[in-house]
């Protein structure tokens, strides 16, 4: 540093130390940022001059200008973020009771990427089922709403594949990106990959899957199954008068989403010596074995059944569809949670079967993004982010108290394919197989999802 | 560097700053002509702010003040230290608990609100808010700045006093960043 430095570096130099300090004595600060005294005093009596700081006997404090600076960065940030809201719609709050206890700690890049557009590459993990399908989509239109702060958005899928996944990360990174989005196939392997980035100050967020203790990452956004798991058990402990057989259906032993909702509606159950759970075999989220494990059940139990708690739509809908099969009366079905595709609401509305869902939202897809963007600006943002759905009930039943919901009834979609999946942000008139978009690197203006499709 | 080159580069850096702080994005040319600016010398600066975060690029290439303005901006309350941690935490906080979450500096006589993040719902001319308030010490005595939560009026008791726990955490961490800045 030194006399030979730019005046204007040791300006800034200058407003920086002040931003820590607040104020203090001339000499200590000259002295700290290693400019010669008289050079010090030199610059603090023009940056005096036009109101950045304020002189007095050997002091320097910032001046009145500074107070000009925080109403215009408080007016930018209100303006960038009623346009974010606009472009991206509202955040749904979290569910009642389910706030953590601590703030999460905070992330920050290793170097602001002094770029005015970015270049982003988001590694997806598979597409076999319609909400992964939506959770790309989701982020295929955060990326046409921010057209204007992005150089290139590249999509690749691993198709379930750890190896390729890692592969396909590198080779976007050597196609010059500037940060990675990824839904992780396998965490623990993306691991030293993902620390190797954040190395070298590649802002890496992960969406949905991901995050354990010890993994070095930016920011995982991803919502929180073990409150939907409890909020949903809740209600349909309530919902029996906390009595009579429980039947659980989960969907696979190893998916982290199961696994929390499984365990948090055990909780729930165990707390009422009158239910009574009785637990299928896992139904690798499949419709048909759901629909098997169900009828099993009912042939079994029959209508002893009370309630059929489900961790997603796609049990939920082989559920009812079993329970309709088996004869049992629209009205009678026994209640049901976990309805988070059209197909479900479908069923229920129709057969006027009682239920209860949160949604596990693809739009979190569409929140990653924006965490992503923010690191890369420079902006600290939280190491981890739940985004949260709505709850949704159908009408006539009571729901927990200070919980908003939004009614089955005005939920389904008559109109639209039984597979479509509700919590996208997408919108009204999102529709899967007619979802096109636009956004830098995107020359066809299709979508890189297809259910299915591997590229 | 000349003394003359020096000043015309520091008149440069503050009248940028000084222009930009009527919170309007604006362009190197705007800012050229607004100010009657050396066009190199301009350029230059510009260039040296960008990379300091000083300003910051908007989408459409235009200029906006940048973070470290911000900063520098709180801290006339002498809060600049608390600066990234308010930004990154309180619209997280809105956005958890759906509460419009304010924060504001102390000034030796009055609370002064220095950032404002507003829940979709919110009116600042509608009566009724649930108002939780928040202290951040720096020490014993000494409260330069407070959170306030701001819930709609429906909210339950219990979400009341979750979103305050919550707030709570994040009110000790911006002290912990105040407390950072002294040891400092």
């Amino acid at each position: 540093m030194g006399s030979q430095k730019n005046g204007v570096e040791a300006a800034m130099d200058i407003l920086e130390a002040l931003s820590q300090s607040g104020a203090g004595s001339g000499s200590a600060l000259a002295k700290g940022l290693g400019i010669p005294r008289a050079s010090f005093f030199r610059l603090t009596r023009q940056l005096e001059r036009h109101g950045l700081v304020q002189c007095g006997r050997g002091t320097v404090e910032p001046g009145t200008l500074a107070l000009n600076l925080l109403e215009g960065h408080k007016a930018r940030s209100e303006a960038e973020e009623s346009r974010r809201r606009m472009v991206l719609g509202e955040i749904a709050p979290a569910l009642p009771g389910a706030l953590p206890a601590e703030p999460p700690p905070l992330a920050r890049p290793a170097r602001i990427v002094a770029r005015r557009r970015f270049r982003i590459g988001f590694a997806n993990g598979d597409l076999t089922n319609a909400w992964q399908v939506a959770l790309v989509h989701s982020v295929e239109f955060a990326a046409s709403r921010q057209f204007e702060s992005l150089e290139s958005v590249t999509v690749m899928n691993a198709g379930g594949d750890a190896d390729l996944q890692n592969e396909q990360i590198r080779q976007m990174i050597a196609d010059g990106a500037d940060g990675i989005l990824v839904s992780a196939v396998s965490p623990r392997k993306l691991a030293p990959l993902s620390a190797d980035l954040l190395s070298h100050g590649v802002p890496v967020v992960l969406v949905e899957r991901g995050g354990f203790a010890d993994m070095a990452y930016t920011s995982f956004v991803t919502s929180n199954n073990f409150a939907i798991g409890q909020t949903t058990a809740q209600w349909l402990a309530n919902r029996i008068n906390h009595r009579g057989i429980v039947l659980m259906l989960w969907g696979h032993a190893d998916a982290e989403a199961s696994q929390s909702r499984d365990r948090a509606a055990r909780e729930v159950f165990a707390r009422y010596p009158d239910i009574s759970v009785v637990t299928a075999e896992p139904t690798s989220f499949q419709r048909d074995n759901a629909y098997a494990a169900t009828l099993a059940s009912i042939n079994r139990y029959g209508s002893d059944i009370a309630g059929v708690w489900c961790d997603s739509g796609l049990n939920s809908a082989g559920s009812i569809a079993a329970f309709i099969d088996a004869k049992f009366d629209a009205g009678k079905v026994p209640p049901h949670t976990g309805v988070d595709i059209n197909l479900s609401y479908k069923l229920a509305v129709e057969r006027r079967v009682s239920l209860a869902s949160v949604d596990y939202p693809p739009a979190m897809g569409m929140r990653a993004f924006s965490v992503l963007l923010e690191a890369l600006r420079g902006n600290p943002v939280p190491q981890y982010l739940d985004v949260w759905g709505k709850l949704v009930t159908t009408r006539g039943v009571a729901r927990p108290p200070g919980i908003a919901a939004i009614s089955a009834e005005q939920r389904v979609r008559w109109d639209m394919p039984d597979d479509l999946v509700f919590g996208t942000g997408l919108g009204p008139s999102y529709s899967p197989e007619a979802f096109r978009v636009n956004y830098p690197g995107n020359v066809r203006n299709r979508s890189a999802a297809t259910l299915g499709a591997v590229r | 560097m000349s003394t003359s080159q020096e000043a015309a580069g520091m008149a440069v850096l503050c009248r940028i700053l000084a222009q930009l702080s009527a919170g309007e994005p604006m362009s190197v040319s705007d800012l050229i002509k607004a100010e009657d600016l050396p066009r190199s010398t301009t350029f230059d600066v510009v260039k040296r702010m960008e990379e300091r975060g000083f300003v910051a690029r908007v989408p459409d290439g235009r200029l906006a003040l940048g973070l470290r303005a911000g900063a520098f901006g709180y801290a006339y309350y002498g809060l600049g230290r608390l600066f990234n941690t308010a930004q990154a935490m309180l619209p997280w906080l809105r956005d958890e608990t759906g509460a419009t979450v304010a924060l504001d500096a102390n000034d030796g006589v009055h609370f002064v609100t220095i950032g404002l993040w507003a829940a979709p719902w919110y009116r600042s001319d509608m009566p009724g808010h649930r108002l939780t308030t928040i202290p951040i010490y720096r020490s014993l005595g000494n409260q330069p700045a407070r959170l306030r939560l701001l819930q709609e009026a429906r909210t339950e008791e219990g979400g009341v006093a979750e979103a305050s726990r919550l707030a709570e955490g994040i009110a000790r961490r911006l002290a912990e960043a105040l407390v950072a800045e002294t040891a400092s």
